[in-house]
Order: structure tokens, then C-alpha cells, then sequence
């Protein structure tokens, strides 16, 4: 007779693994469960989220679409490489300035709901069993173990005793449940207190999934410039059109801003659809649709004609952009030509030798090549020509700079937020407290002993040592042991 | 009205002091129990029924932890008059807010000054409220000078009363955001507190130390009061962001720091419920949460961002 000896193996496929051992997908998926809903786990992808936030807020993170396009990316790494030198295309590398839209966030946050998930539902039968059929009776041991620990003699018989606790921990808003015989075994307090960790984490998840939809469906741009005076269309399909009747700026005597006011008109489709004096913290809101005052400034009326006397561009260009502290200027693609046309002014208060207070030049660049097609000193009001059109600088005016967003997201994350902070108070402010109760019959009365395995709290103890007191004639303090 | 605001925060900073000088001394020399009272039978009743409960195993206490329970304090001595100077020097900050709100016209959040002078107000806030629920002079020792930091740092910056800027102009949302933001920074500094005496404990001789016990105790029920405000005070910050600047995050550095802050209380809160994570951890974690808290009210000294006025 022979016996056969298998190669031993384990989950990790050691020695031979691999040719016996298996997984069936269940059990995959309950140990995938079995990882996701442990605390420790729970725990570090919370401070991996801590440190890759942190890191954003360590090192500057590239607006919007900045890295998307290698031109782009460039530029802006161009802008940090005085500070970051050497380790400039390194942090580059490893996506430090992008954090948040990083492959690594995305993971742990996805991770960390589904960590939350499952953590929830893991935890959600106890805390129900815990609420509604808590254990009742406990070993003797028990007693003596426990962390809070109250203990009185009282001169009567079990009976009366227990009627006297009962109502004692009745009046101290606590839930008693009682033996067959009815004498107590177990008081709460606050028992749905727990559910608030429920609530807290599935509001996580609903921020999560708000954000997602605003990420996903939202519509948003940024600098949404419209010079005073004058309708500008926003396009991308929106039906949309802002006018701005009025743009105010004012200052306090120390020279500091004191407010920024918009007289905003709102179309969709042609028809006026709302008007309102936009500020900083009062926007302009129509069905899902805001407008938000972010900048103002100047803008250059800019017309532009072909050979034929076509016009091609009959509109502001604001002067957003500073060259040196010295001149403000402006860009603009002429539809229809390779044409790319800067128009370029003093900065406000500046007084600069090659371009006469009150005057524009004008360059203009084709195909995207670094030298201008042409380029001239253009006074208001002239047209001049060049590059087969003519460019007429007509006059300097304000504009007011706004964003303009739908995010459909946004209410979905305000029912997250809400929750979170309800489960969030909800969990912090109430606490389950459990007290398990012993009666003892002796010769000189009933001693109760009142005790409670949960972490230790002082307040609560003292709130025992107070019930303990109303009990008996000489009840001792309640007392607290170390684990 | 404004210089008498800027007089009752120097008395504030000189009770503060005061208070944690005498502190220094009560609790250097304070005298321990005597071992025969310190050491008490547990769970057994006092007194003609002492006896009776000879089947309760007797363990002795900690002299600190036996003091935790039952604190006894001087009538009139000088450890009376300090906690009652911390109280004037936190009725004296609560003035000169009160007046500096009178005359600015908003709560007094508007610059680091502002900040500054309310954050200690937070911080004494907090403090005498976990002194007067446990009792534990000895926490004076770490929170007080925080305290007094602030109200320092804040004689340092310019304290003249300026207009809102356009942006701060949401006066409900700027004393509901920034009101969160001060009490939930005072819990903090008092956790913070408790866990550099939690760490410290073990290698200092002072007498009038309490138990690690309530000390980890003391720093969650501080965190336990300043997550949730943390929460709050993020959720209406996104709020007003959504209000003022178009959508509800921005990833600007303060409101990340201030996300950052809130993982690290949210990653201790479950540290908590993973025993290893207790004790020396649990209060590495409470410092670090605190360095936080700094980080977020300093940092927009170096980063700028959307609160670069804050």
C-alpha cells in the first residue's frame, strides 16, 4: 500500500500552486467583500486620500485643461520650472500637478466608496441586532470586567428593587428590557445613535455620485466675456445670449474694492428670459442656469472687413492679458481666415513710448506662424489695411467678466452634504449607552450592580454613579478599568 | 470703541499668561494621595455595607485616574484664582469681538487679524469648557500657550478695521462658515493638547498629570465636537463657493487643506475603532490633525488661491 502525498498549497499559490488550487467566484467576491468592509483597510485609504490632497495643496496644480494638450503642458510647466528647476518634468511625471484628476485619486476614491459600501452593509445587521435584540444576559465574569461599573445595596427584596431600578434608569430616559420574571437585564440609551455612521457614509457615497454627474453632465465657462453695452451669444448649443447693460466697479477711500455690480439681461432662443444686478455673492439664476461676476475689464471694439467689404469680426475683444505690467491685450481668430489678430493697448495707467495714449496696435499673425502678416499704430475709428482686410479700432470700452454653469450635479451633492453632516452629528452628538444589570438578593437587601463594556466616558460614569446613588443608602462611586 | 477692543484682548493675553503661570506651579507641586486612599475596593459599596461585598474582586486605581472621578479642589487658592482668570480672560476676548463686530458691522472674520483674535477666543472657549466638564488643570499647560500664540501673532498683523471685500460680502454665511471654523480649531487645539500630554506623560515627573485614559479621552470628545463643525463648516464653505464663484469646489488650497484636516479627524475617528490604532497613534494622529488645522489657517500666506484674503 502507498500513500500519495499532495503538494500542500495555500491562497497564495505557493510551491506548485496554481495546478490544484482554486478560487470559485464566490469566493473571490466574498474575500474581495471580506477586504473591502475591513476597518484597517477603510482606514488607510482614507489617509491615502489625506496625502494625495495634501500633495495638492503642496504643489500647484495646472488649471483646467492645462496638461491635456503636450503645447499646453509645456507652457505651464514653463511656469514652474524657476521654482521646481530639475525636479520640474519629474513631479511632472508623477502627475503632481495634476493630483486630482490623477489616475491614483481617481483609484482611491473609487476604492474608498466602495470601501464605505461595503463597510456599510457589512455593519448595518449588527448595528440593527444591536438596536432591536441586543444580547441580554452576560457571565457573571462579565460584571467584573466591565469598563463602568456602578454598585449599590438597597434595603428590599428583588422584587421592589427591580421595580425601583427600572424606574430610576426610566427617568434617565433609558430603554430596560427585562427576564421572563421581569426582573431587568439590560438598559440603552439612544440605541438608533449608531445608524448615524450609516447615514454619514452613504451620504459620502451620494457626494461621490454628485460629483460624478457634475463632472459628467455639468456645463461651465469660465471667462465669459460680454463688453458693456453690447449682446454676446454663448453658443455650444446653450440658446443662450448675456447682455450687459452696466458694469460698476467701486472702491473704498483706502483703494481696496468694495463692490462689483453687473446690470445682466439673460436670452434663450432671442426671448428675454431674466435681468438682475449681478454681485460677487448674488448671481444670476434661471433654470439650473448661473451667472457668477468674475472679472471685469477693458475691451478694444474691433472691426474687421474683407476685400470685398464682408464684415468678418464686429465685436469687443477684452484686453485680458498682460504683457510685462505694461500693456493689456487681447486675441481673437477671425472665422473663416488662418488669421489670428492681437490687439494691443497701454495698461491701465501706463504710459508707454511706442504705443500713443488712446491708440491700439494691431498685429496680425497667419497660420500660426511667430511673425506678424502685419502690424500698425491704429488710432480710434480708422481703419487701416493689411493682410487683404481692413482693421478698424473703434473704440475702448468695459467689460464685465463672467461664468456661466449648469450643474446638475450640485443638488445631489447638497442631499450628500445635508446627510453628512445630519450622520455626522447624529453619530458625535448621541451615544448608545449600554448598561447590563445584575441583582443580587442578601441578607441585608438586593445589590444591583449597573455595568457597561463600552470605552470609557466620564460623563457617563458620573450619570452611574448618580443613578447608583438614587438607589441604594450607601451606594460606592462607580469605578473604571483599564483594558 | 476699536482701542478699547485691542485693550481688552492685552488683558486677555495677560490673564492667559498669568493663569498659565500659576498653573505651571499648581501642577508641578501638586501633592499626590496617600496610596492608603488612592487604592480603592471596586465596585463595592462604602460605608456598613462595605463588607458585604467580598465576592467583588478588589483592584486599586491610578492616584490620577481616582482623581479623574472624584476631583477635590482648593476653595480660594491660587488655583481658583487662575481658572477664574482664564474665565475674565475669556469673558474679555468675547468683549472686545463683541465691539469690534459693533463697529466693523460683521463678525469679526474678515482678516487674519480678525481670525487670529477669534481662533484664541475658540481655543480659551474650548479649553475652560473640557477644564470645567474634567476637571484637568494640566491641560492649561499645552492649550494655553496655543492660545496665547494666537492672540501674539495677532498683535503682529495689522488690526485696523477694513470693509468687506466684495467676495466676504454674505454676512449670514461669513459668521456661520468661520463661527464652525473657530469653535471646531478651539476642540482641536484642546485634542491636540491632550495628546502631546498623552505622549509626553511617560517621560515627565509633573505630579498633577492625569491619566492617559482620560487624556485619550479628553482628545476624542474634543475631536468628537470638532469633526462635526469641520463638516459643517466645509459644507457651507462649498455653499457659499457655489454662490460666489460659480461651483461648489475649486480645489483652491485653503479648501483643500481644510479637506485635508478633515480626513486626518475622520481617518483618527476610525482609527479609533482599530485597537492598534489607539493610544500613542491615535495621538500622533491628533497633532498631526492640528498641524492641519495651522496649515490650513496659515497657508494662504504662501499658496494664494480664492482665500488669499482670508
Amino acid at each position: 500500500m502507498s500513500t500519495q502525498i499532495e503538494p500542500r498549497t495555500d491562497d497564495h499559490g505557493t510551491g506548485q500552486a496554481g495546478d490544484s488550487h482554486d478560487l470559485s467566484p464566490t469566493e473571490l467576491l466574498r474575500r474581495l467583500y471580506a477586504l473591502f468592509h475591513n476597518k484597517r483597510f477603510g482606514l488607510l485609504l482614507i489617509l491615502a486620500m489625506a496625502v494625495l490632497t495634501l500633495f495638492g495643496v503642496l504643489f500647484p496644480q495646472a488649471p483646467g485643461d492645462a496638461l491635456a494638450d503636450p503645447a499646453s503642458r509645456e507652457a505651464w510647466l514653463e511656469t514652474v520650472r524657476p521654482r521646481y528647476r530639475g525636479w520640474t518634468d519629474i513631479l511632472a511625471t508623477l502627475g503632481i500637478f495634476g493630483v486630482f484628476g490623477s489616475l491614483a485619486f481617481k483609484v482611491v476614491t473609487v476604492t474608498l466608496a466602495l470601501s464605505i459600501v461595503a463597510c456599510t452593509t457589512h455593519r448595518f445587521p449588527q448595528l440593527w441586532k444591536q438596536a432591536h435584540h441586543p444580547h441580554t444576559h452576560v457571565r457573571p465574569t462579565f460584571f467584573d470586567h466591565a469598563r463602568t461599573q456602578g454598585t449599590a445595596l438597597v434595603a428590599a427584596d428583588a422584587n421592589v428593587t427591580a421595580g425601583a431600578v427600572k424606574a430610576a434608569l426610566h427617568r434617565h430616559r433609558f430603554r430596560t428590557l427585562a427576564d421572563a420574571d421581569g426582573t431587568p437585564l439590560y438598559a440603552d440609551r439612544n440605541r438608533f445613535a449608531p445608524f448615524g455612521t450609516v447615514v454619514a457614509h452613504a451620504a459620502f457615497v451620494v457626494i461621490l455620485a454628485g460629483v460624478l454627474v457634475t463632472s459628467t453632465f455639468g456645463f461651465r465657462i469660465d471667462d465669459l466675456s460680454v463688453p458693456v453695452g453690447s449682446r454676446v451669444e454663448v453658443g455650444q448649443g446653450t440658446g443662450l445670449a448675456v447682455e450687459a447693460r452696466s458694469f460698476t466697479d467701486s472702491y473704498n477711500p483706502d483703494g481696496s474694492p468694495s463692490d462689483y455690480v453687473s446690470d445682466l439681461v439673460l436670452y434663450s432662443e432671442g426671448a428675454q428670459v431674466a435681468e438682475q444686478i449681478v454681485r460677487v455673492n448674488a448671481p444670476l439664476d434661471w433654470q439650473g442656469w448661473s451667472l457668477n461676476q468674475a472679472s471685469f475689464g477693458i475691451a478694444a471694439d474691433l472691426k474687421v472687413t474683407d476685400a470685398a467689404g464682408a464684415t468678418l469680426f464686429d465685436g469687443a475683444l477684452p484686453l485680458e492679458y498682460q504683457l510685462e505690467g505694461q500693456y493689456s491685450y487681447g486675441k481673437a481668430t477671425i472665422e473663416g481666415t488662418d488669421l489670428l489678430v492681437y490687439v494691443i493697448t497701454p495698461a491701465s495707467g501706463r504710459v508707454v513710448p511706442d504705443i500713443p495714449a488712446g491708440q491700439a496696435q494691431i498685429e496680425v499673425y497667419a497660420g500660426g506662424t511667430d511673425s506678424p502678416v502685419f502690424s500698425s499704430l491704429v488710432p480710434p475709428g480708422q481703419p487701416v489695411e493689411g493682410a487683404g482686410h481692413a482693421w478698424t479700432f473703434v473704440r475702448e470700452r468695459q467689460y464685465t467678466g463672467l461664468m456661466l454653469s449648469r450643474d446638475p450635479g450640485a443638488p445631489i451633492v447638497w442631499i450628500g452634504s445635508a446627510l453628512l453632516a445630519i450622520g455626522t452629528c447624529w453619530t458625535m452628538f448621541l451615544r448608545h449607552q449600554r448598561l447590563w444589570i445584575r441583582l443580587e438578593p442578601g441578607p441585608d437587601g438586593t445589590r444591583v450592580t449597573l455595568a457597561s463594556p463600552d470605552r470609557h466616558d466620564t460623563a457617563f460614569a458620573r450619570q452611574v454613579n448618580e443613578l447608583v446613588a438614587g438607589l441604594g443608602d450607601t451606594p460606592a462611586p462607580p469605578t473604571t478599568r483599564k483594558k | 470703541m476699536l482701542e478699547l477692543s485691542r485693550t481688552l484682548l492685552a488683558a486677555a493675553t495677560a490673564l492667559i499668561a498669568l493663569a498659565l503661570l500659576v498653573n505651571v506651579v499648581v501642577v508641578a507641586t501638586r501633592h499626590r494621595a496617600p496610596a492608603a486612599k488612592a487604592a480603592r475596593p471596586v465596585g463595592v459599596g462604602s460605608g456598613s455595607h462595605a463588607g458585604s461585598a467580598a465576592s467583588h474582586p478588589v483592584s486599586p486605581m491610578s492616584p490620577p485616574a481616582a482623581s479623574d472621578l472624584a476631583p477635590a479642589r482648593p476653595k480660594r487658592g491660587v488655583a481658583w484664582a487662575s481658572d477664574r482668570s482664564v474665565e475674565l480672560a475669556l469673558l474679555c476676548l468675547t468683549a472686545a469681538l463683541v465691539i469690534r463686530s459693533i463697529v466693523t458691522g460683521h463678525a469679526p472674520f474678515a482678516n487674519q487679524y480678525e481670525f487670529a483674535c477669534s481662533f484664541a477666543w475658540g481655543i480659551t472657549a474650548a479649553y475652560v469648557w473640557f477644564e470645567r466638564r474634567y476637571n484637568v488643570r494640566a491641560l492649561s499647560l499645552a492649550v494655553l500657550p496655543l492660545s496665547l500664540a494666537m492672540l501674539f501673532y495677532a498683535s503682529t498683523v495689522s488690526s485696523e478695521a477694513v470693509p468687506l471685500m466684495p467676495a466676504l460680502q454674505n454676512r449670514w454665511l461669513l459668521t456661520t462658515h468661520v463661527i464652525t471654523a473657530v469653535i471646531a480649531y478651539g476642540a482641536a487645539a484642546v485634542s491636540a493638547g491632550a495628546a502631546v500630554l498623552y505622549l509626553l506623560r511617560p517621560h515627565l515627573t509633573l505630579r498633577g498629570l492625569p491619566s492617559e485614559e482620560l487624556l485619550d479621552e479628553i482628545g476624542y470628545r474634543a475631536v468628537v465636537i470638532a469633526f462635526p463643525l469641520l463638516t459643517i463648516m466645509i459644507i457651507l464653505g462649498a455653499i457659499w463657493a457655489d454662490i460666489a464663484w460659480g461651483r461648489y469646489w475649486s480645489w483652491d488650497p485653503k479648501e483643500t487643506s481644510a479637506l485635508v484636516t478633515w480626513l486626518i479627524y475622520g481617518g483618527y475617528l476610525h482609527a479609533r475603532v482599530v485597537r492598534d490604532w489607539r493610544g500613542k497613534r491615535a495621538a500622533w494622529l491628533l497633532i498631526l490633525g492640528f498641524a492641519a488645522v495651522l496649515f490650513t489657517y496659515f497657508g494662504n500666506l504662501f499658496f494664494g488661491g480664492l482665500h488669499s484674503y482670508a
